[in-house]
């Protein structure tokens, strides 16, 4: 019988640890258990048959720690521990090897510095040594305290062979992974990738697993593993022992098969003779697999969100359709924007982020790639990643961090046939969309035929119902105002027949002036009619008005109590903003008040224009902190608190500065490498865009070669540099020589608190500007124009 | 193999180092307050300290070599540390990876608040440290006393010894720390050191 076969008939044993049994072995400190498998052959053949000999059914290979990074000789320890494990299981019949792949001991950028492929291909040297020494009799992947760690070894293992999977995860005494996930979150990600066993090891001793099983077999619908340590590591005499005994241990192991857990076995303190008295006493308890879970799960890296109970909010702000200042971002690749973005409805209150970052003119499976590795640092909602191109699906799906949702799929085989096999791969809940060949059907019938064609197809794939959300399209009323009632009707009609919907509510109001009343109203007889999931502009109050309430009013609610905060929340801030009326925009700024500065910046508009305000308030503002840092009056936190206040302000005086027509001429702006100081350069930005040039803003902090780059890509002529220390101008000079080194017709200004006339001839400089306004002169002049 | 002990710190566990804050924000010292009191809570709510350590004896070989049980190492600086120890602490301590996440995230969002968050962290890593040394204070014999913390990559102790310290500690797994190749761990707010008990 094969080990699959087998673990879904009958309840069987793990052996136990390794470490332990080998330190009373002779192990020395500071030896790497994993040496004896070529060092001490006949000491690990002993230990595997002293748990086979104990009842054991299926030993661990003594390769936990080996990767080709910490050992030079990976490949002939997985060798010899390989014929180990197998010359220990020859004399006794229906056992098993697991072949075992550890953590690697690094953490995965961006917090550390292992690229996630890298990740996979350390894990897929091991996958390849095994299978070239001949394979075991399953993949098992343990003690894995990362949700996208894990991911790289399952991946590894799925792209290098066919063995069965299994995973276990250390849990901590909060019941999650070290880096945050909970077992909802893992079991979401795993069964999406369709491993065949999962659980927990290590750990905290069975008590704590006693507490976690609840959660697996509440969700997971493939058999459960449960390897514990010996309770907990204590040390005496300079020796480690597990507070639990053999006996006390075999009673823990009753408790967690009588409650679910199918394979069973050891960690780290669990000799031959646990192992045995707990064989013993669970031998005659009834076995019963995991029944099939019907949930709908999106994870990230720390939690799962269930899509099908209380509705699910997507925010739908990262996505360029009708906002220039995000397609403005994506070309320039500015992160930041987008990663506000994202920061910003996660405290709005969404459960889940639509990232959407397709423009033509760039590189979108590069973007999106980028862009979800830089969300997921940032923020713990799981996203719905939102591409018509498949290359950038796969890209994102592949270093997403859990169970993503995909935007989208539709009936037209061509999309089908792309999409399709990525979520079989690396799994998802996909959004399925009610278009095919022939169109939009504008009919609830022909909606919910392509929703049912769509989840036939995906069944040939083996992917489950419950892993997609129909979208059955909101079109405009404003091109066909029966188009509401299809949409609704098919959102009944789907919801009747227990497929969950989701929608993007907003467009039904698409060419209509205030679309902000019409909306909510939509949004809430969508719910009304068995909606699941919407994605939607969090920032528009009526939308959130409407969540609610509707989850007030339907039962999804308890004590109405977040209803309730919602509310106070909103009345808090409404007295805020009417009360808080000491000072000045400068005197906010000054005392480095965020919120303050923006609604005074606000308010000052209403009767000042923005260029004034910034001369008047904003700049004498950060020269005031500035004396102040000089004379060490003020310190640097209050100086960072001011210059974020005195960027806020800015921003809103940007909104209201008209934008030229870009028709003037183009423009190079940077701060230079090692300076960050960027407030001066964006003035100048905004001026120089005012009078109608076009500005191509490299930055701040930006190294030489990127502005030589930046001038030779775009064919331009005019440079401007910014820098505001002392330090910072050598890299200016060095800047400056190699713009005119590459090409001698480059002319270059330069500005900055720190400069003079003197000193920008000094170091080579075309144009010194002492101010904003004097960039746009030099610019006029270098462009011939007045 | 060696003995390792591991645990969590609850928050109330450890006491901030006032001194060490106002270091690390930049503010002198009767300033430091107002900044705790706007930012502890925030950095209180994103730690999860955990520590792990082991107690080996300490010998020093006649090439001049120490040996600390699980591995041997030339260093005056360290020599000096130890001189008089026979046995000596092996800890790291950390606060955890989501404070580094949400550093990344406020340095994004508000990179004012994420500088005193950042260096009120630093503060609560080396409080941590801290408790973990009262730790050892509390199980010492009336005849001896405790040396000041010292960690790889201070005098002549270079930062390779990271590798050996960690994996014999087995920090991955009671802590969660790691090493990246540069030698630097993370979670970002982590400290390795050694402490030796000086016999009087
Ligand atoms: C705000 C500020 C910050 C903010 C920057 C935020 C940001 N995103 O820009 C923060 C808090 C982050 C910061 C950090 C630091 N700062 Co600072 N900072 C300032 C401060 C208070 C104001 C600067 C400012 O924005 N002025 C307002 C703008 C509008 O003026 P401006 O930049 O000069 O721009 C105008 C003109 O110069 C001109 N212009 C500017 N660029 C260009 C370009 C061209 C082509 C042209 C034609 C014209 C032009 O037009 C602009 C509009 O009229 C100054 C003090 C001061 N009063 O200058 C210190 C100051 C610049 N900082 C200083 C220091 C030392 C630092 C730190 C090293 C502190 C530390 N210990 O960590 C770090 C450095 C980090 C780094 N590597 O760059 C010193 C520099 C000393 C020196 N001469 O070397 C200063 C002078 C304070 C001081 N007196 O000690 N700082």
């Amino acid at each position: 019988m094969t080990l699959l076969e087998r673990i879904k008939r009958e309840r069987i044993f793990f052996d136990g640890g390794t470490g332990t049994c080998l330190q009373a072995r002779g192990l020395q400190p500071g030896e790497k258990p994993e040496t004896w498998n070529l060092t001490h052959p006949e000491e690990i053949v002993a230990l595997h048959k002293a748990y086979l000999e104990a009842g054991c059914h299926i030993i661990k290979t003594n390769t936990f720690g080996v990767n080709k990074d910490r050992f030079t000789n990976a490949r002939e320890l997985i060798e010899a521990a390989l014929r180990n494990a197998r010359e220990a299981c020859k004399d006794y019949p229906g056992t098993y090897v697991a072949f075992d792949m550890g953590p690697t001991g690094r953490m995965l950028a961006p917090y550390g510095d292992l690229d996630f492929e890298d990740c996979v291909a350390l894990y897929a040297d091991n996958v390849k040594a095994l299978t070239a020494c001949g394979g075991a009799d399953c993949i098992l992947i343990e003690t894995m305290n990362d949700a996208l760690e894990t991911k790289a070894a399952v991946l590894a293992a799925k792209e290098h062979c066919d063995l069965p999977i299994f995973v276990t995860n250390a849990y901590d005494e909060s019941g999650h992974l070290m880096t945050g996930a909970d077992p909802l979150a893992m079991i979401a990600m795993l069964e999406g990738l369709r491993v065949d066993a999962i659980g927990m090891n290590c750990s905290f001793g069975p008590d704590q697993m006693l507490t976690l099983l609840p959660h697996f077999t509440a969700h997971a619908s493939t058999p459960i593993i449960v390897n514990p340590n010996a309770g907990l590591p204590k040390s005496q005499d300079g020796k480690t022992y597990y507070d639990l005994s053999p006996e006390d241990f075999a009673g823990k192991m009753v408790a967690l098969a009588t409650q679910g857990a199918t394979i069973l076995g050891g960690c780290c303190g669990t000799t031959p003779e646990y192992l045995r008295l707990a064989i013993e006493k669970t031998k005659d308890l009834p076995y019963a697999l995991p029944t099939s879970k019907d949930e709908t799960v999106v994870s990230s890296y720390s939690h799962g969100v269930l899509i099908g109970g209380a509705p699910v909010l997507i925010g739908e702000r990262i996505n360029p359709t009708g906002k220039p200042k995000l397609k403005e971002a994506l070309r320039q690749h500015d992160l930041n924007y987008l990663l506000n973005e994202g920061i910003r409805q996660t405290e709005a209150g969404v459960q889940i982020l639509d990232v959407n970052v397709g423009l033509p003119e760039i590189d979108e499976p590069a973007m999106m790639e980028d862009t979800v590795k830089a969300l997921q640092a940032v923020t713990d909602l799981p996203l719905q990643i939102d591409s018509s191109s498949p290359e950038a699906l796969e890209r994102a799906m592949r270093i997403y961090a859990g169970k993503p949702m995909i935007n989208s799929v539709n009936g037209k085989m061509s999309s089908m046939e792309s999409v399709l096999p990525l979520v079989a791969k690396y799994g998802g809940v996909l959004v399925a969309l009610t278009l095919d060949e022939s169109g939009i059907p504008d009919t609830v019938e022909g909606r919910v035929a392509i929703a049912e064609k769509i989840l036939e197809k995906a069944k040939e794939y083996g992917i489950q119902a419950k892993d997609i959300v129909v979208d059955p399209l909101t079109l405009t009323v404003s091109s066909d105002t029966n188009s509401g009632n299809v949409t609704l009707g098919a959102v009944q009609a789907l919801t009747k027949l227990g497929i969950h919907t989701v929608l993007g509510v907003s467009n039904i109001s698409f060419g209509l002036p205030r679309r902000d009343l019409v909306n909510p109203v939509f949004f809430a007889q969508a719910l009304q009619a068995g909606l699941s999931a919407a994605i939607m502009n969090p920032f528009l109050q009526g939308m959130m008005d409407v969540y609610y309430g509707h989850n007030a009013l339907h039962g999804f609610d308890n004590a109405c109590s977040a209803y309730i905060d919602y509310a106070l929340r909103l009345d808090e801030v409404t007295v805020q903003s009417k009360t808080t009326d000491d000072g000045t925009l400068k005197e906010a700024i000054v005392r480095g008040l965020t919120d303050l500065a923006e609604t005074r910046a606000r308010e000052a508009l209403k009767d000042q224009a923005p260029l004034s305000m910034i001369e008047t308030q904003i700049i004498p503002a950060l020269n005031e902190i500035g004396a102040g840092f000089e004379a060490k009056t003020v310190f640097l936190p209050q100086l960072l608190q001011t210059a974020e206040a005195a960027a806020k302000a800015f921003d809103v005086a940007k909104e209201k500065m008209t934008t030229g027509d870009n028709s003037q001429g183009t423009v190079i702006l940077a701060t230079v490498k090692g300076d960050i100081h960027d407030i001066g350069k964006n003035i100048v930005r905004v001026l120089l865009e005012s009078y109608g040039f076009q500005v191509i803003d490299l930055g701040r902090d930006v190294a030489p070669e990127t502005i030589v780059r930046g001038a030779l890509e775009n064919g331009c002529k005019i440079v401007g540099l910014s820098a505001l220390m002392t330090t910072t101008v050598p890299a200016m000079e060095e800047t400056i020589a190699l713009l005119h080194k590459t090409d001698p017709s480059i002319r270059i200004m330069v500005g900055g608190a720190v400069l003079t006339p003197e000193y920008a001839t000094q170091i080579g400089a075309d144009f010194y500007g002492q101010d904003a306004m004097e960039a746009v002169h030099i610019v006029q002049t270098f462009y011939g124009g007045k | 193999m060696i003995a390792i002990s591991a645990g969590s710190f609850q928050i109330d566990q450890i006491e901030l180092n006032v001194k060490e804050a106002a270091l690390r924000l930049g503010v002198p010292g009767e300033q430091a307050s107002q900044w705790i009191a706007e930012y502890a809570p925030l950095v209180e709510k994103e730690i999860q300290p955990k520590y792990c350590f082991t107690k080996t004896l300490v010998r020093i070989l006649p090439t001049g070599k120490i040996d600390l049980g699980y591995t041997r190492l030339e260093s005056k600086d360290l020599y000096k540390n130890l001189s008089g120890c026979i046995q000596v602490y092996t800890l790291a301590v950390t606060l955890g990876l989501q404070i580094d996440r949400t550093i990344a995230r406020l340095a994004v969002s508000s990179p004012g608040k994420a500088f005193a968050v950042d260096a009120l962290a630093s503060a609560y890593a080396e409080s941590a440290a801290d408790a973990l040394s009262k730790i050892f204070r509390e199980e010492l014999s009336d005849d001896a006393t405790l040396c000041p913390r010292f960690s790889p990559g201070y005098g002549d102790v270079p930062l390779t010894i990271q590798t050996t310290v960690l994996e014999a500690l087995e920090a991955t797994k009671h802590t969660g720390i790691t090493l990246g190749t540069n030698l630097l761990m993370t979670p970002r707010k982590s400290i390795t050191a050694f402490q030796g008990v000086r016999k009087l």
